[in-house]
């Protein structure tokens, strides 16, 4: 299933994929490679002075780079310099992450009165500029490459304490963390077997974006004269020697300047690479950001159902997962209409591809990776899969508007309930600011939101989740939508919230519908999806159920539910535990389901099926058995043929 | 009356919210207010509540890893407190926790060898080919092959993570296991079977089990016994059938009812619910449909006329045998 890989060359595959760290990476390796051939190689001694050479330009012979003003060979005391400044750089960041760390673990860990210790001391350190620090350091214990080191480490530790303070502050709250403790783990054991490699990438990621930036501040140092000290050669030292004669012999300066440059610029773009291989927010392709709708390959236009004149008409959508050169699919020729002022549930556990379908629906899907490879939905027959970006938007929110399962996701932090509601109204609809806020008022009553007035000036944090929540669906009513599609809007919530959000969805339903009796006849279609089937059972007329993809059995919730046709849907309604029933459902259905975007050609229910047989392993249609009853089984097929 | 192996002594928990100058705690939340409960040698009780009902709170000092700011906890007699001045490690040995994340719950950079070697280097004095057999017998107890020990944690579904988790839990054999939302994560069909292992390994192994949860129906396939749990403090207690049955406290009245049952429509209804905050009295005064005057003193928990075995409800205005 999983290509074998070793995290070692995955790593070095993922690195490559970024083609700047690579150069980085060649140019690093280049100048490593030049600094330790230094002593083997044929060059004079960098410290002997020739002042019947002295300035010699570049490419004179005998001196590639030329002479220094006491006609030292450039190219030496250049190589040898490079040496001098990778070697303090390095070590420096070296000791400023191992105490940095250090100090971030153990303060993370630990919290309470130790960190506050620990971190008003980092914070002074922190006050100070970093140069004036460094210089002071010096100053207290004199100039020299040794006491420069010292300076540059210390004054870079707040900055890996800072990091690695986040990073366990993070993790210490983790169940596992909890676990090896209540394992008898010593603080010790916790810090070193538990927290530590869990924290190691964050530290190589702070080490490989420092060190460039080291190097330069050991630079600094040596320039101003409290580094490296004569005869010694090094960067920065080089630079300062140079600076006098800027005008007359301008190579003495630039050359040490450019090596500088270079060393940076190649750790920078190197550092970039490892960040991006190993920070954990930008794995799984969140630096490739999606496009504004899913891609959509195929370029069918007129094909589909006839007879189906629903408000919403879903006919053969697939939907891949692109990775790598390969297609997975997450969705598999899914076909449903929704009917005006009708609720179909769409129901199935997780993984099974029901969000997908979900977002598929308005072109949603985060695109790269996800595309839609066929199909077509059409709201009132028109393909909205193909429209032209600017007319989709327009119907975004519009007339097709969407429920997600958490809404303190959902909602933005900064900005208060009343600014988000009057945003979305006016977006739509030209309305004054004055008439937005009208509006915006009477929707958070029509949500049943008590003191409508206080809750618009108020900020998602500040409401409970149930009100939340209630603010999400206002949102998605705001401009009277035709087709509502809830994500799971009940999962987040507790039960007697979720009964009380429910029963708003079932009024606001049935407000809508009496509305448009008086006018024309369209009511808000909701697509409702669920894994939970007593939720379904209360609010939806229709049911589709989902199972690696695919919907393997569709019709009127009550006859679904009393007499399913599907093994699975079978063994779900089996092992859904009832309050009260008489029997245990203690057992569940054997093994798990296909991964996602590895489903099975056939029926993707056939290895944990009870009554499969060879003929399971074919792709296997839809099956109608009765005009409002459809199921995709071989036996089903056998039976009724 | 067998001897209660984990007691819960008038156990209140506060957590400081804001702390003045000093130091000194200016505002406290109490997550568990007084509570009083057991549960006997090879007893499985549930605990059943709504998010922030103070139930994981309970779950955390049932084990040790927070401790009450007033009342006791006792494992086998002794408060929690002695347990970890006197014998830590046997106590780790003794109450095991299972937690409801099964991702997060095991480290993603140790490989399941790993993962319940150190739990055994920890908590035991094995030697190495005494902790391999040990790794692969609890491992057949939770139904895993023993290739599995090989393999990372990612490489698992919520399931099989779940089932590595309840052996890390029992393989130090311990005598009560904490499990604080085991099967919430995952789905149906996955969550009915860890209902059965964990129903299997409680027979087998003679573990008492103390099973949290906000899911009332999960809860009945476990657990003979259960505690209603709202705003830190037990509303009602009792058999778990018979307090289903015959609820008396109208939040347990109005959890069941919330409750959606496939192939039956809730009962919605819309009512309207005033905003105000009551201070003191009872915790559910303000949700209440009966709440009235009386409701501002708090109400104790007290036996169920007529019923058998052990029925308690805090109520000033019990629901009647008819609802």
């Amino acid at each position: 299933m999983v290509e074998k890989t070793t995290p070692a060359l995955e790593f070095w595959q993922r690195l490559n994929r970024n083609r700047l760290s690579t150069v980085g990476l060649l140019m690093l390796g280049f100048i490593f490679a030049l600094c330790l051939m230094t002593p083997w190689l044929p060059l004079p001694d960098p410290d002997v002075t020739d002042l019947a050479n002295r300035l010699k330009t570049p490419l004179s012979s005998n001196h590639w780079l030329g002479t220094d003003e006491l006609g030292r060979d450039l190219l030496s005391r250049l190589l040898w310099g490079t040496r001098v400044s990778l070697v303090v750089g390095f070590v420096a960041t070296l000791a400023a992450a191992l105490v940095g760390s250090l100090i971030g673990l153990v303060s993370g860990y630990f919290q309470g009165w130790i960190d506050s210790g620990l971190m008003r001391g980092v914070d002074t350190l922190m006050a100070f500029p970093y140069m004036l620090l460094a210089l002071a350091i010096v100053a207290a214990f004199g100039p020299g490459l040794l006491n420069a080191l010292f300076a540059i480490a210390i004054v870079n530790v707040p900055f890996f304490a800072r990091t690695v303070r986040g990073a366990t502050i993070s993790l210490v709250k983790r169940e596992f963390i909890l676990a090896a403790r209540l394992g008898g783990a010593s603080h010790f054991d916790v810090l070193s077997r538990e927290l530590l490699p869990n924290i190691l990438p964050v530290i190589v990621v702070t080490i490989s974006t420092t060190a460039g930036w080291m190097i330069l501040e050991t630079a600094g140092l040596s320039f101003l004269g409290l580094g490296a000290q004569p005869p010694t050669a090094d960067l920065g030292s080089m630079l300062g020697e140079g600076r006098k004669l800027l005008f007359t012999a301008p190579h003495v300066s630039t050359l040490p300047g450019l090596v500088i440059l270079i060393l940076v610029i190649s750790l920078n773009l190197l550092g970039d690479g490892v960040r991006d291989v190993l920070d954990p927010r930008l794995r799984g392709g969140a630096l490739r950001s999606p496009q504004p709708r899913t891609q959509v390959l195929s370029t069918e236009l007129s094909s589909g159902q006839v007879g189906l004149t629903g408000k919403l008409v879903v006919h053969n959508l697939t939907t891949e997962l692109f990775q790598q050169g390969y297609a997975k699919p997450l969705v598999r020729n899914v076909d449903f209409e929704l009917r005006p002022g009708e609720c179909l549930g769409l129901v199935g556990e997780s993984g099974c591809g029901k969000s997908v379908t979900a977002l598929s629906l308005a072109a949603l899907a985060a695109s790269p990776p996800l595309q839609i490879s066929s199909g077509t939905v059409k709201l009132d027959g028109q393909d909205i899969l193909r429209l032209p970006l600017r007319l989709l938007q327009d119907i975004r929110g519009k007339r097709v508007s969407y429920i997600f399962q958490d809404p303190l996701a959902t909602l933005n932090p900064v900005l208060t309930i009343g600014e988000q509601l009057i945003q979305v109204i006016r977006r739509h609809q030209s309305l004054s600011s004055g008439e937005g806020y009208a509006e915006a008022l009477s929707l958070l009553s029509k949500v049943r939101i008590p003191f409508p007035e206080n809750r618009m000036k108020a900020y998602p944090h500040q409401l409970s989740g149930g009100m939340r929540q209630r603010v999400c669906i206002a949102i998605a009513l705001a401009n009277r939508p035709e087709v509502l599609i809830a994500d799971e809007p009940t999962t987040a919530l507790d039960v007697t919230i979720q009964a009380e959000i429910l029963s708003l969805l079932n009024d606001l339903r049935q407000t809508t519908l009496a509305d448009s009796q008086t006018g024309q006849k369209t009511g808000l279609s909701v697509l409702f999806i669920t894994h939970d089937l007593g939720v379904v059972s209360t609010i939806c007329e229709k049911v589709a159920v989902m199972y690696a993809g695919q919907i393997v059995e569709f019709g009127e919730t009550k006859s679904l539910l009393e007499s399913p046709e599907h093994p699975y849907t079978q063994a779900l309604l089996a092992c859904t535990p009832r309050l009260g029933a008489k029997e245990k459902v203690l057992g569940g259905i054997p093994g798990t389901p296909p991964p996602p975007g590895a489903y099975p050609l056939g029926c993707g229910f056939v290895d944990r099926c009870k009554v499969a047989s060879a003929k399971c392993q074919q792709p296997i249609n839809l099956l109608q058995l009765s005009s409002e009853r459809q199921v995709r089984c071989v036996l089903k097929q056998e039976s009724n043929a | 009356m067998p001897e209660p192996l984990l007691q819960f002594d008038h156990v209140t928990k506060e957590f400081d919210l804001n702390k003045n100058w000093f130091g000194k705690p200016s505002n406290a939340f109490r997550a568990v207010n007084e509570v009083t409960w057991q549960v006997e040698q090879g007893a499985a009780l549930g605990i059943v509540g709504e998010s922030g009902c103070g139930k994981s709170t309970m779950a955390r000092m049932a084990v040790g890893l927070e401790l009450p700011t007033s009342g006791e906890v006792r494992f086998a007699g002794k408060t929690l407190g002695q347990w970890l001045k006197e014998d830590a490690i046997l106590l780790r040995q003794s109450v095991q926790m299972v937690f409801q994340d099964p991702s997060a719950s095991l480290n993603p950079r140790q490989r399941i060898r790993e993962i319940l070697e150190l739990q055994l280097q920890r908590l035991t004095d094995f030697r190495a080919e005494q902790r391999t057999q040990r790794m692969e017998e609890v491992l057949e107890q939770v139904q895993l092959p023993s290739a599995t020990l090989e393999r990372y944690p990612h490489e698992f579904s919520g399931g099989q993570a779940q089932r590595i988790s309840i052996a890390r839990a029992l393989i130090s054999k311990p005598k009560l296991l904490l499990l604080d939302e085991p099967v919430s994560a995952l789905d149906v069909s996955v969550q009915a079977q860890i209902l059965l292992l964990l129903e299997e390994m409680r027979k087998e192994l003679g573990v008492t089990y103390v099973f949290i949860s906000h899911d009332l129906a999960v809860v009945e396939q476990l657990c003979p016994n259960v505690l209603v749990m709202y705003a830190g403090s037990i509303v009602e207690s009792g058999p778990t059938r018979q307090l289903f049955e015959h609820r008396r406290h109208p939040y347990t009245d109005l959890l069941i009812k919330s409750v959606p049952v496939p192939g039956k429509s809730l009962e919605l209804k819309s009512e309207e619910k005033a905003d105000l905050e009551n201070q003191g009295g009872c915790t559910f005064r303000n949700r209440c449909p009966k709440a009235n005057q009386q409701c501002s003193r708090v109400p104790n928990l007290r036996e169920v006329r007529g019923s058998i075995g052990g029925h308690e409800c805090a109520c000033h205005y019990p629901l009647s045998e008819a609802a």
